[in-house]
Parts: C-alpha cells; structure tokens; sequence
C-alpha cells in the first residue's frame, strides 16, 4: 500500500468523513484513518436533526455558517443518492421546539427575538400558540403551551448519511483504512509524518477530526483543541405508522417508522452507560408532548458523547507551527455536513480558511490553562 | 404484594440454577428476590411444572426428567424467598440496582449482591425460509407441548442435538404423527469424537438415554441422517422442506409446520448491557461471561449461573445455584483451596460429556452462515445475507460499525437472532478468528418497556438518588 | 395443524379481532393463534408476514396489539377470560399501530 497522499484526515466520524468527501471530489487523493469499532463515535449517537432554529445566540457567524449549511444541504443529498446506495431521507420542511409552560415559552421567545435581531432577520421563524401548533402536529398534550416554528428546520437519517458518505469516499478512490489509532505526528518541510495503528504515512495537508481524540492530537501539530464530553441519551421505541408529522427538537419519526426520542446534556465525563433517572426524565417529556407515545414500546436506548467545546460552538483552526495542519471540531455533524463537505472543503483545499472560518478558531478562548 | 427496596440477594430467572440459589441463600437467612418473566418458576427446562403436575398422567410423555423438577420446584415454594412471576428484568446496574417492569409499571430494587441465572436461548438458525410462518424452533415447538400442551401433526423436525431428540420423542410419546425427522449430524465418528466420548462416559446414564431416544425415533419416524442443504419454501408460509441426504440425492417433503434445532447459547443480553466481561467459547460457538469457580463474574458481587454461563444442563445449573449461593452466604470468608478443587470435581460429573456432544452435534457451517444471499440474517429489520454483505464490503471492523451502516441489531430482539451469525459473518470476510470479531454492544433496556412504564419512575420518585 | 393432545380441553373464551375463540386458561395467546391456523400475526417493515417462532419471548414475531393500543409478544400474554386481543396484520387498526 502506498504512503503518501494529498491529505490524511484523522477520524472517520461525520466530521472527517464530510470534509474527506469533500475533498476527494475535488480530486484529491486522500487518505483517511479511523479508530476500532467500540470506540467512543459521537457519529453513531446522532439524532438527525438538520436543524437552523436557536443556533448562534451570541455568535453571529455560527447562524450564518448553519444557515450555510442547510440551505446546501439539498445539493449533499442528490449527489450522495445519486453516486451512493441508500436514501438518506432528508426533509427539510420546518420544525418545531416545544414549549411545555409558560415560562419556557416566554425564555424561548425572548431568546429568539435576540437572535433574529442580530441575523438582520436573514432567518425566519415564528412562535406559535397551541391551537396553531395542533395544525401542524394533532395529538399534542395538554401541557403543550405553544412552540417556536422555523421552515428551514428538517431531519435526515444519520447512520445513512454517514454510510453514504463512507461509501461515496471509497467509489472515488478515497483511501480508508480502520484500526489505524494515530499516536504520533511530525512535521517537516512541510511535510506530515503520521504514525497510527497501520503503518506510518505522508502528507503535506493533514486535518484532524477525531472529536474528542482532538484534544490528544492537537498539540502534535501547536494547537489546543480544548474539547470535552458531553453525554447525550436517546430513546428509540418500535416502528409505528405515521404519527409525528414534523420534526421537534426532542422527538422526531425516522422514515422507517421508529420514533426518536431525546435528549441530556450530562457532564458525566465519559460514561456512556445508561442513567436511568435521566431515560425517565426524556421519557416522561416525551409523553407530556404526544400522549400516545405512553404505550408505546422502547426498544433500545443510546448513549453518545458530543463533542463540546468551551463555550459549544465549533472550533476550526488552521496550524501556525505547521502549516497545512487543519484541527476541526463541533458537536452539529449533521447539519453542518453539508458545510464541511463543499466549503470547509474548499478552504483545506487553497490551505486558508476563509475569514467567517476563522472566527471559529480556538483563540477565542485565549487558551492558556487547559 | 408489598416490595421491599432492599435485599440481600436478588435472582434473575427462576429456572433451576435460580431456585436452587433462592432456596440455599434463604436456608441461610438471607433476605431474596427472585424475579422471572413468566407466571410461575422452573424456567424453560421444568416450564410450568407445577400446573402440569395435576395433570402428570396426561402429560406423561414429558419423561421422568422433566417430573425431577417438581422437588425443586416445591422446595422453592417452601423457601423464604420472595418470588416475583411476570417481571422483567430491562437493566442492572453497576452499583447493583435491578429495574424490571410488571403488569405496566416499573420498579427499582437494590441488592448486595445479584446472580444472573436467566439461562439458554437457541442459536439463530438463518437457513433459507426459516422466517416464513410456520416455521418454529424446536425449542418453541417443546414449550408449546409443556405449556400449553399443544402440537402439531405432521411436522418436519430438522437440525440436531439433545433438545432435537427429546422433543421429537416426547412428541411421538403425546400421539402427534411426525411427519419426518432431517437429522444433521455426522454419520461417521472422528478420532476427536472418540477422544471425547471416553470422559463422556462419566454420565453414560445421559448417553445411553440419548440412544435410546434416537432409536425410538428411527424406529417410528420417516428418519434421514447426515443431510446437508436444508431449505423451507413457501410464499407467505411454510410449504415444503428441501434437502440433500446422505447418498447426495435431493429431497422434498410437503408440510405447513417445520421445527429446527442447532443447540443452545447463553443468553448474553443482560450480562453483556451489565457489563460483565464475556468471553468466546470455540467450542460452543458462543459467548460466555467470565467467571470463576463459584460463579462470581468480573463485577464483584454479581454471579452468574447456569447455561447462561455456559451450556451444560439442568442437573449442573442446580449445582452452580447452589454453589453460588453458598459462596454469596460466606462472602467474607476467602475458601479453602480444598474447598475450590472440591467444588470443580463436583461440577466436573454433570458436565463430563459436554465436549463430546458439543464436538458431535457442532452446528453445520451452512447453519451458521447462510449459503444463499436471499435468506434473511436480521429478522427484525428483514435484512438479506446480501444486505449485510454489501454493508460488510464497505469495511467494518466489527458488528457495531455494521450496525450503524445498516441497522442489522437495531430491532427489537436486539441482535439475539442474529448476532453470532453477523459476527461470522465479519469473521470470514475480514479473515480474523471470531473472537476477534466481540459482539454488538448491548445496552438496557434489554427488554422492551413502554414510555409510561419508564416515565413512571420519574413521577414516583422511586428512584434512588 | 396444530391441536391439542388427546382429551385436552378449552374452558375459557378470548376475542381475536373481536371474533370469539375457544382456549384454556393458562395457554398463551401464541398457542391459541396457533392452534387458529394463524401462523402470521404481523408484517415486517418491508411486508413479510411473521408468526410466533420461538415461544419463548427473544424473536418478537409474534407481535400482538391489547385494547388499550400496547404492542406486546403474544407468547407473553397469559389466556384470560374475555381477553381482547388485535392482529397488526389486519386492515382494521390504522394509526397509532405497530408493524
């Protein structure tokens, strides 16, 4: 087998995989090296939300990056079903957050007025009271006060986006290669030694996206990648006939018929057992939404880590010390796939971020004490 | 019926290496729960044992075995252990709390200690048409006779093993018309057959019964050894059976009711979503969770007994109950090596011919891994050897991945029908023996629950905190 | 066909799809469909029928809805008198139904 490429990208996750996509289509010859298969990958716990709304409160440019990212999103679509082997199901007719008191309806309210007011109203939205909501979704419950409705909002299947991605990789000659831990990286003449599990390999771009693996690897090439776990639970419960008809941020109908049901934002580290008074707690909102979710059947429960950086926006750096070095993370795979895929692409691609990138660079923490 | 929240001992399954560790624990005053799915104990080997026992001149045929049971099964009655029927068990946790549900609510209950004696289930059998309606495991086709003393006439029974001739015999014994025996295992014995028959012959008892068996079966079924290539057709139900016999001719036989059997497994799913350590059994083609002499597993204070660790029959998993639960009553008190070696000669005569039958009745590779690309693998999510396969050609380096590519493990069984197959499977393709393979990784609730059943236990503060 | 041995007899009556049926009490509903000559009971996602397989609650063939809407294994399900039980596999239920 050959070592050298146009670029190694660490990481087989929707990360790595959206940006290694997006450069192999562009003719590059890449090289991607991924984990073992029961290691922590946050691209097995997804959701599928290809969601817009409440994103970017207090960084503009993160808004406009997912807005980006999902109005691209239909273009990912076609031509991943086009050269690929599965639907990927993707809807993007709006979606709804719920609001179960007043309260929350009154926070979510005021939180979206801020942040349309600093989008210079480039998203839409709008609030919702429970009569109007009970039009678009019957069967709402009592305690359902009203909700935030955005038409950008939408779902895909996850697992097939990330198949997709995989298999779309391979047809245009990607190179994969599992079981390749990466432990060492030099760099020299502008070129990148990388060490991993398969053998040791070249190149003179290299990104890192190994979410949380980040953080061990970023300094081998002078950055910091200041990332942590965050654990997120999801409930799936058997396949039942139409019932949700538009995605909500806590519970959304996969096109198969199983209903997903989320979601914690736990800082346990990185225990990903199941914790039975949070699956309660997601379970007991779950049926205050729809009622008749009360009987029906869970069958399985999921337990992923996100990817969160210090204050939960992405962080994408490009290397000083190391110049063809790209270190990228964030916990949105889904919605952002689209964005990596064609425009952080692009920017690996001429070797500069472009300058909205570049306010996602991990400066912004004045990293020092990690 | 009150449920306390604390015991000393909780015991999941009530078969006989459960009742058997409930009636020690509570001879020695400890304070047990026994929980088990069904409505009454003596899990799937003494199913129902004591409605039947009004009945036992009926039910004659079920042999002397089964009637064995009723002992243990009184003594469990007797014991002061708490027996909770229609429970089932969907987590445990590591700090030893067990949650199960019941009649439509969920409960919370902490114990010292917690033995898993859940036992057995059958190998996934994916040979063509083995999911058409119709089709049953033989396993199955034996409850139906002890619990609901029902079968049916004419019926083709395919496979091998113990399980496969005690029920055909049984069977023959009720008055149902066999309607034809499809017998897998090798005519001829091998020098490793011979090498293992001869500690067999430590239980020569269980041998002997075997033959008799089978020799009542050849004697009064339309019987065909050392076939290969069996294959159910049908359009939407089961229609006709097909094979190869043993001088290479193709065979059909018409029937609506085909029975299959390959052996049994350890039913992994709940040590496994606990988090004890499993290991792979070359032998038994399955996995087992690690434990040592008396039971105990990788997580201090949880045992595991019976074929749930390991297949070895109803008489051993009583002796492992019982050793367990002796174990557990003198936790603190470190055994004497005597006592160890004594313990392992004990088990070693109930478990003496297990080499031999595991080496007789191995599963056929062709049941492991379907020949043909049409023949379902993942039953839940209808999944095609060929759908696995394309997943598999993508690169994966083990069943987790293969699941997030195209959701085989992700129904309801939670890869019980089609796990071991899967990792095979990866196995061949990736050229690695299966142990390097694992297993897809479980997680509870390991049976199915209902959001009310698992909200039910945020409302009530039942929950530990 | 499946039957029951010789001299066994029903003595209670369940409701399949509301149609009245014979059974014993104690059987489960899995044997009772059986022994109806329903082998299937529900479809999977890409329209396979399937029926009770293993009796012993690891397959989740044997699907079955109760009156109150839950999906649940009918070889789990303890024969009682009046019992109303509904096969997903037939027309009648529409939403809120499992496959």
């Amino acid at each position: 087998m050959k070592t050298n490429f146009d670029v190694i990208i660490v990481g087989g996750g929707l990360i790595g995989l959206s940006v290694a996509y997006g450069l192999v289509r562009r003719g590059h010859d890449c090289l991607l090296l991924d984990s073992s298969d029961t290691d922590f990958k946050a691209a097995r716990g997804n959701f599928g939300l290809v969601w817009v709304q409440g994103k970017g409160a207090g960084f503009p440019a993160y808004a406009d990056w997912t807005m980006r990212s999902s109005e691209l999103w239909s273009e990912l679509r076609d031509e991943l079903q086009e050269y690929g082997d599965c639907s990927l199901a993707l809807e993007q007719d709006g979606g709804v957050h719920i609001c179960l008191s007043e309260k929350e309806f009154a926070d979510r309210k005021a939180q979206l007025e801020i942040l349309y007011s600093h989008q210079n109203g480039k998203f839409k939205y709008e609030m919702l009271d429970r009569k109007a909501l009970l039009d678009i979704q019957p069967g709402l419950g009592p305690d359902v006060v009203g909700g935030s409705w955005c038409p950008h909002d939408g779902h895909v299947n996850p697992l097939y986006l990330l198949r997709s991605l995989h298999n779309c990789f391979l047809t245009r000659n990607g190179q994969l290669l599992h079981d390749a831990e990466v432990f060492d990286i030099t760099h020299e003449e502008g070129v990148f030694d990388v060490f991993s599990g398969k053998g040791q390999f070249q190149a003179p771009c290299l990104v890192l996206a190994a979410g949380l693996g980040n953080r061990k690897l970023a300094p081998l090439i002078g950055l910091k990648q200041p990332v942590r776990p965050q654990k997120g639970q999801i409930l799936v419960t058997q396949k039942i006939d139409k019932l949700i008809d538009v995605p909500m941020t806590l519970l959304r109908q996969t096109a198969e018929g199983s209903i997903m049901i989320g979601d914690s934002k736990e800082e346990v580290g990185f225990d990903i057992s199941s914790s039975i008074d949070i699956m309660a707690q997601i379970a007991d909102r779950a049926r205050r939404t729809l009622p008749v979710l009360e009987k029906q059947q869970i069958i399985r429960s999921w337990a992923a880590l996100r990817v969160m950086s210090p204050d939960g926006f992405p962080m994408y750096d490009q290397s000083e010390s190391c110049p063809g070095g790209f270190a990228i993370t964030c916990h949105s795979g889904v919605t952002l796939a689209a964005a990596h895929c064609f425009d952080m692409a692009a920017d690996i691609e001429a070797g500069n971020f472009s300058v909205g990138l570049q306010s996602f660079s991990e400066r912004r923490f004045d990293v020092s004490a990690h | 019926m009150l449920l306390n929240n604390h015991y000393d001992l909780a015991v999941i399954g009530a078969g006989p290496a459960g009742m058997a560790a409930a009636i020690e624990a509570s001879r020695n005053n400890m304070k047990v729960l026994v929980l088990d799915d069904q409505p009454a104990a003596g899990g799937q080997v003494y199913r129902q044992i004591d409605r039947n026992y009004h009945k036992n001149e009926e039910l004659f045929f079920l042999g002397e075995d089964y009637w064995l049971g009723k002992k243990l099964v009184d003594d469990f009655k007797h014991s002061s252990a708490e027996f909770f029927p229609e429970s089932r068990v969907w987590q445990i946790t590591l700090d030893k709390h067990v949650f199960f549900s019941r009649k439509g609510r969920a409960y919370q209950v902490q114990a010292n200690f917690i033995l898993i004696s859940t036992g057995a289930t059958e190998r996934p059998m994916p040979i063509p048409g083995w999911t058409l309606p119709g089709v049953m495991s033989v396993g199955g086709a034996q409850t139906l006779l002890k619990s609901n003393n029902s079968g049916a006439d004419g019926a083709v029974f395919a496979g091998s093993g113990p399980l496969f001739y005690l029920t055909i015999w049984q069977y023959l014994n009720a008055g149902f018309k066999v309607g034809a025996v499809i017998d897998t295992a090798p005519g001829r014995l091998s020098w490793s057959h011979y090498l293992w028959a001869l500690p067999a012959l430590l239980q020569l008892n269980l041998l002997l019964k075997g033959l008799r068996w089978k020799s009542h079966i050849r004697k009064n079924t339309k019987y065909f050894s050392e076939v290969r290539s069996v294959s159910i057709s049908g359009q939407s139900a089961a229609k006709s059976v097909s094979f190869i016999d043993k001088y290479g001719e193709k065979k059909k036989l018409n029937t609506s009711h085909v029975f299959l059997h390959q052996g049994v497994v350890p039913n992994v799913n709940l040590t496994m979503a606990t988090g004890l350590k499993h290991y792979w059994c070359p032998r038994q083609l399955c996995w087992h969770p690690e434990t040592n002499i008396y039971g105990e597993s990788s997580l201090e204070g949880i045992f595991v007994a019976g074929d749930g660790s390991g297949i070895a029959g109803a008489s051993a998993a009583i002796l492992a109950g019982k050793t367990a639960a002796k174990q557990i009553v003198q936790y603190s008190r470190k055994p004497s090596i005597f006592i160890t070696w004594l313990s392992k000669l004990k088990r070693y005569k109930h478990v003496a011919a297990r080499p031999f039958l595991d080496n007789l009745f191995r599963p056929p590779k062709e049941w492991r891994v379907p020949l043909e690309d049409e023949t379902i693998v993942c039953r839940c999510e209808a999944l095609k050897k060929t759908d696995i396969s394309s997943a598999i050609s993508l690169g994966v380096t083990g069943p987790n991945q293969l699941k997030s590519f195209c959701r085989a493990g992700m129904g309801r069984c939670q890869g019980r029908m089609c796990g071991l197959t899967i990792q095979q499977m990866i196995a061949d393709n990736n050229n690695l023996p299966e142990k390097d393979i694992g297993y897809f990784r479980l997680r509870p609730p390991i049976r199915p629950l209902t959001l009310g059943e698992l909200a039910s236990l945020a409302d009530d503060n039942v929950l530990a905190k | 066909m499946f039957r029951h041995i010789n001299g066994h007899k029903t003595d209670i009556t369940i409701f399949i799809d509301e149609k009245p049926t014979n059974a014993s009490s104690g059987e489960t509903v899995a044997a009772v469909l059986l022994r109806e000559n329903i082998y299937a009971v529900h479809t999977t996602p890409n329209g396979e029928p399937r029926g009770p397989y293993c009796m012993m609650g690891v397959c989740f063939d044997c699907m079955v809805t109760l009156e109150d809407g839950q999906n649940e294994q009918a070889c789990q399900i303890e024969a009682t008198e009046g019992l109303k039980i509904y096969l997903p596999i037939s027309d009648r239920y529409k939403v809120g139904e499992c496959f």
